[in-house]
């Protein structure tokens, strides 16, 4: 049985890095950081200054393709999806069997946003819907709970004694985001491990190495890791 | 504004307005077009009492390793482009060897070859039997990206090539697909009302009234307007495929060396690194400086895709972090 503080504390992991996705949320990001990057608002210009819809005023946003979130969350955790060919013989017949080029790569592909075959044409969307969030969520815990791969943590092996949990924390933002934590960003991740900790989500594992999964899957379900 | 509803969809009628293009783009102040497209953004928001701020390296290296490699940077990736220009980090990244999920090919070729099967593969239109029409269209997009081959000549080989003729068996099937495949839009964009979507592409400008469109002369909705038949330059009427016949060169050739065509690759592009459909409404001057440019580099699309990518819209911090 998962422990409830665990589920209690998802959360603050996820606020950590933003919004959650599929969260919706359309204000900008207000972190009291000093330390977190921030564009510069309209309030930092002189006198007769910018206007925050001005074109150009914000670069790009946008969200990863299907494929870059699967080869991403892939060399991330070293956990294995198999793969695509577009110009595979016969999708039709694979489409939606998980050995389908030696994985579940096309059935998750297809589901977050299309996976272009030349068979079955179905359009590409960018809609980020229901059937989109919940398979993201079963990318990031098919790969964050694969027991064989190791790429979450610290030199990518299983956590030794030597290990804090600031350093799994440090390693998964650094993979999945480019940047290490804020101190705001890394207070509530430390506070997710220590409950963890206290009581753990899977036996089979160390304590460390199960909260380190648990916190890969709360990383790679954010706003923060799909959009770029 | 003619009523385009009224255009038999059997029979594809188009009409290159080259001498209006020509017309509009010699209207154009000499300096204007002299200006490079950070200049022209740059100047757009210092009027405004804005600044162009480059994004922090974290969010540009991630921005870079994404769209040139597919997959997020690794952290010496990130430690890598530390103090390094947008050129320089645009650079690194397609610099890269192939990676395990490239099968081969570089990164960077890899990202855009599969981008290319959206495009060519991954709609209604265009849905193949041929498995060998699509691994040789996929060996010629890759010398576009490997070798620089010219973006003219690759367009002039698919268009006598058998993944584009065996698919489309007919005149008005080909003309159809020349021009959702080439000239940047589709001919049922007449059964569409202006700022709907089919089949998954925007038509041009969703937000502008097609009444505002009228008079732009970036706004290509008079391209099928039938009144500017007989006007000199302007080819109407004119079936580019015979049915059941081969290609004929000479429409190869107006379709290739047309103004629209060059503003449809530029416009695919844009809106590839972008995400966002060229502003050329509001700018047309972009759209001009990079047309020209790319015709001036022989159709080069690895050019296009790193003036686009380095300039001040691709490289500004995002609004969210």
């Amino acid at each position: 049985m998962r422990p409830a503080a665990t589920w209690l504390l998802l959360p603050a992991v996820l606020l950590a890095c933003d919004v959650s996705v599929g969260s919706g949320s359309g204000e900008p990001h207000e972190a009291d950081d000093a330390a977190v990057p921030r564009p510069r608002r309209p309030d930092d210009e002189p006198a007769g200054g910018s206007d925050r819809s001005l074109r150009f005023y914000y670069g790009p946003m946008k969200a990863m393709s299907a494929e870059s979130i699967l080869y991403s969350v892939a060399a991330m955790t070293g956990h294995d999806f198999g793969s695509w060919d577009y110009t595979a013989p016969d999708p039709a017949t694979r489409a939606f069997a998980d050995n389908a080029n030696g994985g579940p790569y096309y059935r998750h592909c297809r589901l977050l946003g299309g996976c272009m075959e030349h068979r079955i044409p179905l359009g590409r969307t960018s809609f980020v819907g229901t059937a989109y969030v919940l398979e993201l969520e079963r990318v990031a815990v098919e790969a964050c709970y694969d027991r064989e791969a190791f790429g979450m943590f610290p030199g990518r092996v299983a956590p030794g004694d030597g290990v804090r949990p600031v350093d799994v924390i440090d390693h998964q933002y650094v993979t999945a985001f480019g940047a290490a934590p804020t101190d705001q960003e890394r207070d509530l991740s430390v506070a997710y491990f220590e409950s963890h900790l206290a009581s753990p989500e899977h036996g089979d594992i160390s304590p460390l190495e199960s909260a380190g999964r648990g916190h890969c899957r709360a990383l790679l379900t954010t706003n923060r890791f799909l959009f770029y | 504004m003619p009523d385009r509803t009224s255009v038999p969809f059997s029979r594809i009628l188009v009409a290159l307005s080259v001498a209006a293009l020509a017309l509009a783009s010699s209207s154009q102040g000499a300096a204007e077009e002299d200006a490079t497209l950070a200049e022209v953004i740059r100047d757009h928001m210092a009027e405004r009492g804005a600044t162009v701020q480059l994004a922090p390296t974290p969010q540009l290296a991630r921005r870079y390793a994404v769209d040139l490699t597919g997959v997020v940077p690794t952290p010496e990736d990130v430690s890598a482009c530390e103090g390094k220009t947008p050129e320089e980090m645009f650079d690194y990244f397609r610099a890269k060897a192939p990676m395990a999920h490239t099968r081969g090919d570089a990164p960077y070729v890899w990202a855009n070859l599969i981008r290319d099967a959206d495009h060519f593969l991954f709609s209604n239109s265009t849905q193949f039997a041929q498995v060998r029409h699509i691994r040789e269209l996929e060996g010629q997009l890759r010398r576009v990206y490997a070798e620089g081959w010219s973006y003219a000549e690759f367009t002039r080989w698919a268009l006598e090539s058998q993944y584009f003729l065996a698919r489309f068996p007919s005149g008005a099937d080909r003309a159809n697909a020349a021009f959702f495949l080439f000239l940047g839009r589709d001919s049922l964009a007449s059964e569409v009302a202006v700022g709907r979507r089919w089949n998954g592409w925007v038509l041009r400008e969703p937000l502008l009234p097609a009444s505002a469109a009228e008079d732009d002369p970036d706004y290509h909705e008079h391209d099928y307007d039938p009144s500017v038949c007989g006007t000199p330059g302007v080819l109407c009427e004119a079936e580019l495929w015979g049915v059941g016949g081969s290609t004929p060169a000479e429409a190869i050739d107006q379709m290739v060396s047309s103004t629209l065509f060059a503003e449809a690759v530029v416009d695919r592009y844009w809106e590839r690194y972008v995400g966002s459909p060229l502003p050329g409404v509001d700018f047309p001057i972009i759209r001009r400086i990079l047309v020209q440019g790319l015709r001036d580099h022989g159709y080069d699309v690895n050019w296009l895709v790193r003036e686009i990518a380095t300039s001040p819209a691709y490289t500004q911090e995002m609004m969210f972090r």
